[in-house]
């Protein structure tokens, strides 16, 4: 082969070189661009945000819960309350990311979602900082101030509702941090071993114990044909487990308004057994266990691991809300809302409106509720709970003047001491408020420390009339 | 419309007078109006580019777009080293005009110089000489122990032992008797790239072995011998894969720099956020952030352009260097004389290689070694040694022309 023509064929070898650079840069930029662009090591995300004022964080009634300051030139994020609302607003931080609040709604936060082309080339050749959305939140400074309180030097957490509309009222999990100190608590957030970072209320999952009879009475009454009266000796013998009461001595003569009252388990248990799989799963699932609940921020799905047909045990353990049943505080302040809102489910909402940095309203919170159970087994739970509170387990929850509905509940828990908890909603005519209160590893049950919790929040919310 | 393009058509060097009235107008609104500096080099600059290719043309001294495609690639690095780092843009210029003053003298020394081809032994004991120095006297920048510190001064050597060894072994197949035999060939010129492996110019190293191969492949008439090379240089590159672990690490940055993006990853991840942030267009010059590309004034210029100019700006970039490529071929193939063809071919593949390995290595085509961009990248030798080679190329565009060669001396 002469030299002329391999010559010829080194040019061409060339030709595909530089080819080859403009078919895979060209592939690069189609195909692979925009994974990489958002790659979040890549800093240029982080430096279009450091020129943007991100939005303030407010409660309903315009307290400020987060806000940017611009010290020397540089943008800061502060939050004023402190560890008021550590888990619900959450942190926003360059080195550990985002949380809360803060991370569902950066987007609305640094206002990239409603600006236009025009804004943003305007914004550049001007050099002001793009200014993000101000998000004004459901929950009342005072009632939140007032939960965190109640729960102090305690593990666990409160959950208040507005039964009608959804509307998070107040929303404390303990033990919680500072977010204005995160760099120097973090390696001890993150090693404690009671986990300050989880959102207990949201995302933290515990047996609801006795509060799930609740659910059950519905499916009882429901059902029409079970015999509720019961002569109650303290244990129960159920497919050769025994199921014992709380203190293990008999109620005596029961039917199903003493047993709620007094929260007999073995009378439950019988009951769910002849309930059978089908209306205990049923009445589990429209309470949304093992469902997604419509919310505007992250809840955790509450558990009901039974995928084959549950035995004569398992009914009776669920019945009892033990078993594998797993739920999170704010579904049982839902269940309670439920209740208390003639059987109508609240969507939960913390948004109230998100506006403009100059004040246009851009997004109003819109309310929603399901049906879940007829108005008249609704009404017939909330007088048996109004007597739970006035003659039963949640005596403790009693204030003079105004009717409390509740339900307590003390769940055993396998890896240590039982969970006390109590659900509740006043006034028992036209509710205002709903509330779950669970504390961890309590030990105790939950009429004796949970209920007064509860109490002092009703208080709080109505009688010193911080709702109006 | 039609008279500016008549205009334009007219005369190419219109088209870099535009260029260069944009490029450094947009330099100078980037970096402020209070210093008038920028726009009065950017003047400068643009009138050295226009006279001398005026007398490039005027002249009759071979090719006219070679020093044209090189003024406009020039300009474009330097406009994004003013919007980088403005002090490297201006020392830059220095480097220019030094650069074209050299690109005239070579072009002189090279035409008036005769039998350029019976020097083989001067080419290779200069080479190998200033490759002993650089190792005894070398300092090590960014890795690679192949620089030399003259006072505050530091220049690469090997950019100027590829010329030498160009025309090391463009004699060598003009007259393959005064080395003993093709293995004494081989031995010498693996010598070369021991050193720059040894150096850690992993970049130069490639290089030289290509243009070796390329040449080999074209001029040596026994088959067997090319494959044995190419298998031997596959086996070495295999071992040094096992036994060096910097290779190793360029290797895997490559297949997969996401798996340690703050480590070994960090460059080419660094790169291939800026090009991609660039997106078609780019983003305009000065409105990118390649300052976060570690070596983004040498080695990563590449990857600065397509930020800011997008990736319709990196392939202009690209068909520049190939219009340059093809301008050297296009002489290549006038030449009848081995000696000079060589030269002409081999000056064209290590710039035509270069521009592959460092584009193909910033956009992670083929895996990362360090070696600049020719005529775009800061850097005196590299540019300085460029410039050289193209001064030789326009001497041999004006030997083809004339067929001064014609008559091959035997």
């Amino acid at each position: 082969m002469s030299s002329h023509r391999k010559t010829i064929h080194l040019i061409i070898f060339t030709c595909m070189l530089f080819l080859s650079l403009i078919v895979y840069l060209t592939y690069f930029q189609a195909f692979r661009a925009q994974t990489i662009v958002n790659n979040t090591y890549n800093k240029r995300l982080w430096q279009r945000e450091e020129q943007t004022l991100r939005g303030n964080i407010y409660d309903r009634n315009g307290v400020v819960l987060a806000e940017s300051v611009i010290e020397n030139d540089v943008i800061y994020r502060k939050y004023p309350q402190n560890r008021l609302y550590s888990h619900i607003v959450g942190y926003s931080h360059r080195q550990y990311g985002r949380s809360g609040i803060e991370a569902q709604y950066n987007n609305d936060l640094l206002g990239y979602n409603s600006e236009g082309v025009i804004d943003k080339i305007r914004d550049t050749i001007t050099g002001d900082r793009h200014k993000g959305n101000h998000i004004y939140l459901t929950l009342n400074h005072s009632l939140q101030q007032k939960a965190e309180e109640l729960l102090r030097w305690k593990v666990g957490s409160i959950v208040a509702l507005e039964p009608s509309t959804g509307e998070v009222l107040a929303l404390v999990s303990k033990p919680d941090f500072n977010p204005n100190n995160l760099v120097e608590e973090w390696t001890g957030l993150v090693d404690d071993p009671l986990s300050p970072l989880l959102n207990r209320g949201t995302s933290g999952l515990y047996p609801p114990g006795s509060t799930y009879k609740v659910i059950i009475t519905t499916a009882v009454l429901e059902d029409g044909n079970i015999d509720t009266n019961y002569v109650c000796e303290g244990s129960i013998n159920i497919d050769g487990y025994n199921l014992t009461d709380l203190g293990g001595r008999g109620h005596g003569p029961l039917e199903l308004w003493g047993s709620l009252m007094v929260s007999c388990n073995t009378n439950y248990a019988r009951m769910a057994v002849e309930l059978g799989d089908d209306r205990i799963r049923g009445i589990s699932k429209r309470f949304k266990l093992e469902e997604d609940i419509n919310s505007d921020f992250n809840i955790q799905k509450s558990r009901f691991p039974y995928t084959k047909e549950m035995t004569k045990t398992e009914l009776a353990a669920v019945a009892i809300g033990q078993g594998r049943l797993l739920v999170t505080p704010i579904h049982m302040a839902l269940v309670a809302s439920t209740i208390a809102n003639d059987g109508y489910m609240p969507s939960p909402r913390i948004i109230k409106e998100i506006t403009t940095s100059e004040g246009r309203i851009i997004k109003e919170i819109s309310t929603n509720q399901e049906s879940i159970i007829s108005e008249e087994d609704a009404n017939t739970v909330k007088l048996m709970m109004k007597a739970v509170v006035e003659d039963g387990t949640g005596k403790n929850a009693e204030i003079a003047g105004i009717s409390v509905a509740g339900k307590t509940g003390t769940a055993e828990n396998p890896q240590g001491k039982n969970h006390a908890w109590f659900i509740a909603f006043a006034p028992v005519e036209e509710p205002k408020i709903a509330i779950a209160v669970l504390l961890e590893n309590e030990g105790v049950t939950g009429g004796a420390v949970a209920a007064p919790i509860a109490r002092d929040m009703i208080i709080e919310a109505l009688k010193r009339g911080v709702l109006d | 419309m039609s008279t500016i393009g008549k205009y334009l058509i007219r005369s190419p060097i219109n088209i870099l007078v535009i260029l260069n009235l944009l490029f450094f107008t947009v330099a100078q609104l980037y970096l402020g109006l209070d210093d008038y500096r920028v726009i009065a080099s950017g003047g400068v600059l643009t009138a050295i580019m226009v006279i001398c290719y005026l007398i490039i043309v005027k002249l009759n001294m071979g090719d006219q777009y070679i020093y044209l495609i090189i003024s406009i690639l020039t300009s474009i690095g330097i406009v994004m080293l003013y919007r980088l780092v403005p002090q490297l843009g201006f020392q830059q210029v220095i480097w220019f005009t030094i650069g074209t003053v050299l690109f005239f003298l070579s072009y002189i020394v090279f035409s008036w110089i005769k039998k350029w081809e019976s020097y083989v032994f001067l080419y290779l004991a200069v080479g190998i000489l200033l490759f002993i120095v650089t190792f005894l006297f070398g300092s090590t920048i960014k890795g690679a122990n192949n620089w030399i510190k003259i006072g505050d001064f530091t220049f690469q050597p090997a950019e100027g032992i590829k010329l030498l060894y160009v025309f090391f072994i463009a004699s060598y197949f003009k007259y393959p008797e005064k080395l003993k035999n093709v293995y004494v060939f081989l031995g010498l010129v693996y010598l070369h790239i021991l050193f720059l492996v040894l150096q850690r110019d992993l970049g130069m190293a490639m290089l030289f072995y290509g243009v070796f191969i390329s040449i080999f492949y074209i001029y040596h008439t026994s088959r067997r011998l090319l494959f044995y090379n190419i298998g031997a240089s596959m086996l070495i590159g295999i071992l040094s894969y096992f036994t060096m672990t910097h290779i190793r690490v360029r290797f895997e940055a490559w297949l997969n720099p996401w798996a340690d993006i703050a480590g070994r990853g960090y460059q080419i991840t660094q790169s291939l956020f800026a090009i991609a942030s660039g997106g078609f267009f780019g983003t305009g010059i000065g409105l990118g952030s390649p300052d976060y590309i570690p070596e983004v004034h040498t080695d990563f210029i590449f990857s600065a352009i397509c930020e800011e100019m997008g990736i319709f700006g990196g392939i202009a970039v690209i068909l520049l260097y190939f219009i340059l490529v093809y301008r050297g071929f296009k002489i290549t193939l006038m030449i009848k004389d081995t000696f000079y063809r060589i030269v002409a071919l081999s000056i064209t593949l290590i710039y035509s290689y270069q521009t592959f390995i460092i584009i193909g290595g910033v956009i992670k085509l083929i895996p990362l070694t360090g070696i600049t961009l020719p005529f775009i990248s800061y850097g005196g030798s590299s540019i300085v040694s460029a410039f050289i080679a193209f001064g030789i190329l326009q001497a041999l565009s004006k030997k083809s022309l004339t067929g001064e060669e014609v008559v091959e001396i035997e």
